[in-house]
């Protein structure tokens, strides 16, 4: 891993983000006439999609609900539905079954090696809906779609996740401890009141669970006040401030599948719906604290043209430290469905690094797959992306 | 600020208990029974469910006896027994599992007249939030 020191000053890195811009500008402008399209060939373009439900609508909500609870799951879906009586119209749904419901067993420590298949499946799996108006407004064509996500292999703790995880229990062992230091002089009274009340119960069940209740009373207005204590929080935020972020790497080998199907209902008729697209992804990868390598297989299908089917074969490799990242595509593109279409390649490199905390500039090179019946064309973008995710995503 | 959530235990009962959100901290707390017979010990191990991290601190007797992971702790030696004493446990659980917010802590008492286990739950407000759990055992 590269130190500090080896890294552009801030002259220097200025001048690189100069450069880039300039190259970027001269490079888009020749993308937009050349190239017939295609994303940019990113680190979790290649991964499977964590929504495939999504993807297969070409769908980046900005609002996905995301049930946390068996109940919030079925009141999402009457919500869409009216009650179960029409198609939800621009909805997206995201969850993941296993953690619907608490699972107090599994700790950390006992989830932190590896897992066997059926388990990372379980706790991985995520299922994911989405429905959008692909139509016009003469001719209202509801899209609906539906994926699944999960892990056959998911990898193991690294061992500095660990080490972090072990400090960290010492750290909110530490900030329990505060929290007893400002509650305790404050609860003297009422444990006093608590432990009086029972002994002059003299066992009587009623009069010690109502010492009880009025002890949880006291107590929980007590804990409340003591949350909003300005010297607390300053005293928690030290704390946490020592904690970080607590980031949870999982590395060694990985399989991810995903699947899903999307439907068109010409009006909004549900007896009306036919097939519009399908796809499966599979990737194979391993993955390590600085260097990942992953595979692809992926197949989307057209429902209605069965030349539009393509198959991706290709594998990435990816170094990253901790403010840059540095990586090579090979992706060969076939189409099954078409005969006498030769199958077409992108090859691509991308360099991300974090010009800021949390602000990240990438730069894309490389060989893009262009339309079937054309050439290959030119891949030259630069992107500049906010790291500021707060959604949930399963590993 | 009260929240409408209502954890429940792993037992499926409906646990009497407040909860009380502020900033990225959510608090329950609970007052709970706990038969110790004639036992002059019990020992306490606090584990924290939903792949979150937590750490606790226990106060027997008005002194702090274990800060951090607490695993098999033996709490006694109290003048004229154990019969009346309380045992504070405070935990403070972590969000870190990307996939819930839910969190949970089981309270598991031995050497008393049955060995009992106590688990709570409460969702954290917001990804990467905290839950602090302040458990009050009663020995009786």
């Amino acid at each position: 891993m590269s130190s500090i020191s080896n890294r552009p000053g801030r002259t220097g890195r200025s001048r690189w983000i100069i450069a880039c811009v300039a190259a970027a500008a001269l490079a888009c402008s020749a993308h937009a006439q050349e190239s017939s399209g295609g994303d940019v060939p990113s680190y979790n373009t290649i991964r499977t999609p964590a929504s495939p439900a999504f993807v297969l609508l070409g769908l980046e909500p900005s609002s996905v609900e995301r049930p946390n609870t068996p109940a919030d799951l079925a009141l999402s879906v009457l919500n869409a539905t009216g009650a179960l009586t029409s198609l939800p119209q621009n909805f997206a749904l995201e969850a993941a079954p296993f953690w619907l419901v608490s699972h107090p067993e599994i700790t950390w420590r006992n989830d932190a090696g590896y897992r066997d298949p059926l388990t990372s499946i379980a706790r991985t799996a995520t299922i994911s809906v989405a429905t959008a108006q692909i139509g016009t407004t003469a001719l209202p064509v509801t899209g609906l779609s539906a994926g699944l996500r999960a892990s056959i292999f998911s990898g193991e703790l690294s061992d500095s996740t660990r080490a972090r995880l072990r400090a960290a229990e010492a750290n909110l062992g530490a900030q329990s401890g505060i929290f007893n230091s400002f509650l305790a002089t404050k609860r003297a009274p009422a444990d006093s009141a608590l432990q009086a009340a029972i002994r002059a119960a003299n066992g009587d069940r009623q009069k010690i669970d109502a010492a009880v209740a009025a002890h949880e009373a006291a107590i929980s207005s007590l804990g409340a006040a003591v949350l909003a204590d300005p010297a607390y929080q300053a005293a928690i935020a030290k704390e946490q401030e020592k904690l970080g972020d607590l980031k949870v790497d999982r590395e060694g080998f990985f399989l991810d599948l995903a699947l899903g199907s999307s439907w068109r209902y010409p009006n909004n008729q549900l007896d009306s719906g036919s097939a519009l697209r399908w796809g499966v992804w599979l990737t194979p990868s391993w993955n390590s604290e600085s260097f990942s390598a992953i595979a692809v297989i992926r197949y989307t299908g057209d429902g209605i043209h069965a030349v539009n089917d393509e198959m991706d074969l290709g594998g990435r490799l990816l170094y990253s430290a901790s403010s840059f990242a540095i990586s090579g595509e090979y992706v060969n593109r076939s189409y099954p469905g078409a005969s006498g279409v030769s199958s077409k390649y992108r090859l691509a490199s991308v360099l991300d690094y974090e010009m800021k905390k949390g602000i990240w500039v990438s730069a894309t090179f490389g060989r893009d797959y262009g339309a079937p019946t054309g050439g290959a064309s030119l891949l030259a973008r630069l992107g500049l992306s906010l790291n500021v995710a707060t959604s949930r995503t399963v590993e | 600020m009260l929240t409408a959530a209502m954890p429940i235990s792993a037992h499926g009962r409906m646990a009497n208990q407040r909860e009380t959100s502020m900033t990225n901290q959510v608090f329950f707390n609970k007052t709970q029974l706990y038969a110790v017979g004639g036992a002059s010990t019990v020992s306490l191990t606090i584990t924290i469910g939903d792949g979150q991290v937590g750490g606790s601190n226990v106060i027997w007797q008005g002194k702090t006896v274990m800060e951090g992971a607490v695993d098999g702790l033996q709490v006694g030696g109290a003048e004229g027994g154990l019969t009346g004493q309380l045992l504070l446990c405070t935990t403070t659980v972590r969000d870190i599992n990307a996939a819930t917010s839910h969190t949970s802590v089981t309270y598991a008492l031995a050497g008393g007249s049955t060995d009992q286990s106590f688990t709570y739950s409460i969702d954290v407000a917001v990804p990467g939030g905290t839950a602090i759990y302040a458990v009050t055992f009663v020995f009786i």
